[in-house]
């Protein structure tokens, strides 16, 4: 059971980092009309959902450190959000939610519209900017974050379950 | 023997004849040739079989008894390759920096009061709300808050938000929290070149607080004006590639495409120090 622990664990850091590279590395560039994806919140909801609420959270407190640590300006939003994410959908997998691609699906799309509308509300309020304009730059993030759900999906569900011999 | 005559005169008598005969015949037809290329057509398909397969034997011996060698070699070649890729890779960065530099030595020639770091770019900003780099210079190399970032030409990058010991964050020209002085080179008109969202993610800034709406052409090169204290009067913005009208209707701006290609961004020179700024 311990190695089994261990094993996933691993298996969660490595992802994570693969992730947090590839949004940062990659994606930072990659863009599409001027958005960037967003793939941490997709780690943080995934390693909610297939580990439960407290490892969730644990998770989602990881992907928002490194989130923000990708980001200028964003402070400790994602920190805060994405534990916040990665417990709730721990939580809900538990007692409500199905641990599958719906489930995941759903919560993925309601964290990328909530980080669209909370980082669009930042230059809202503070700065004036012109609401069409930040609509549609949430709008290409979110959609362009939507492509990797799948992807994220399997991945973190390989990383999360443990192996099952003989298959 | 006289059995022997006997018994095999005849046909070696007639042997004999043959061989006298084909020879005649050979050399009055012109020397050996009928014969030898009777002869050659004959064994040469045999001869080419008996050459391929000797050299198949020795390929296969070579190969047998040189195959340590050849792995070795293999080996050193491979290693002397990768050696000179990345030689060639270094001296194509070298040449490149190089350029950089000569360019840079060119503007230095006539702005002569500027004090330059370089910094090479280590990361963009992976948020789609902002258009920002990580230089890999900060406090140690003499970096500060509000320094100007510009590239080997004298275009403007952008400006130092944030200084760390070793790493600064470059807020660049297109983000929509930046505002320069500007100053149109040919008209000499002052304006505003800021940051907008909609241009952000198109990579274009906006030309504002034009007094003379006029005086603003398609093509104008935008300069900064030094009138804030913060961008060193003179430096390429970029130039007016649009003129539009505000969503008010009554007021127009213009479009600035940057000079400094930001997307192709390696390396950058930071201005620690120039005249106006005395406190450096």
């Amino acid at each position: 059971m311990k190695a089994e622990r261990l094993a996933s664990l691993i298996k969660n850091t490595a992802l994570l980092l693969a992730l947090f590279l590839l949004q940062t590395g990659v994606f930072s560039r990659v863009r599409l009309m001027g958005a960037a994806p967003l793939l941490l919140p997709l780690f943080a909801v995934g390693a909610g959902l297939f580990n439960g609420g407290l490892h969730g959270g644990l998770w989602g407190l990881a992907a928002g450190v490194l989130c923000d640590a990708s980001m200028g300006g964003t402070g400790l939003l994602f920190t805060v959000l994405l534990t916040v994410c990665g417990f709730f959908a721990g939580f809900l997998s538990q007692f409500i939610l199905a641990r599958g691609f719906p489930s995941f699906c759903v919560m993925s799309v309601a964290v990328l519209v909530i980080s669209a509308l909370l980082q669009l509300f930042r230059f809202l309020a503070f700065y004036g900017a012109d609401p069409l304009s930040l609509l549609l730059t949430g709008l290409r993030q979110t959609l362009y974050s939507f492509i990797f759900i799948l992807p994220v999906y399997l991945c973190v569900r390989r990383a999360s379950r443990p192996r099952i011999k003989g298959r | 023997m006289k059995a022997f005559f006997k018994k095999a005169g005849v046909p070696v008598l007639a042997a004999l004849a043959l061989a006298v005969l084909i020879t005649a015949v050979s050399y009055l037809a012109g020397g050996a040739g009928l014969f030898s290329s009777l002869i050659g057509g004959l064994l040469s398909p045999v001869e080419k079989l008996a050459g391929n397969a000797v050299s198949s034997l020795e390929r296969v011996y070579g190969y047998m008894h040189n195959y340590d060698e050849l792995v070795r070699e293999n080996a050193e070649l491979k290693s002397r390759i990768a050696s000179m890729e990345k030689e060639a890779r270094l001296s194509a960065d070298a040449l490149r920096e190089n350029e950089r530099l000569r360019k840079l030595l060119r503007l230095s020639e006539k702005k002569p009061d500027y004090r330059y770091v370089d910094a090479s770019v280590v990361s963009w900003d992976a948020s789609s709300w902002a258009s920002s780099f990580v230089i890999d210079k900060g406090s140690r190399a003499g970096l500060k808050e509000g320094d100007c970032v510009i590239t080997e030409d004298g275009y403007v990058v952008g400006l130092i938000r944030e200084v760390g010991a070793n790493t600064s964050d470059v807020r660049t020209v297109i983000d929509s929290g930046t505002a320069i002085g500007a100053l149109l080179q040919d008209a000499s008109i002052t304006a505003v070149a800021e940051g907008d969202f909609a241009l952000m993610t198109k990579g274009c800034l906006k030309l504002t607080y034009v007094f003379d709406n006029s005086g603003v052409l398609i093509g104008d090169t935008v300069l900064t004006s030094g009138t804030c204290g913060v961008y060193p009067a003179g430096l390429v913005i970029g130039k007016v590639t649009d003129l539009k009208e505000d969503r008010s209707g009554y007021g127009a701006y213009g479009v600035i495409t940057p000079s400094a290609d930001l997307k192709a961004l390696t390396q950058v020179f930071i201005i620690k120090y120039y005249e106006a700024d005395n406190e450096s």
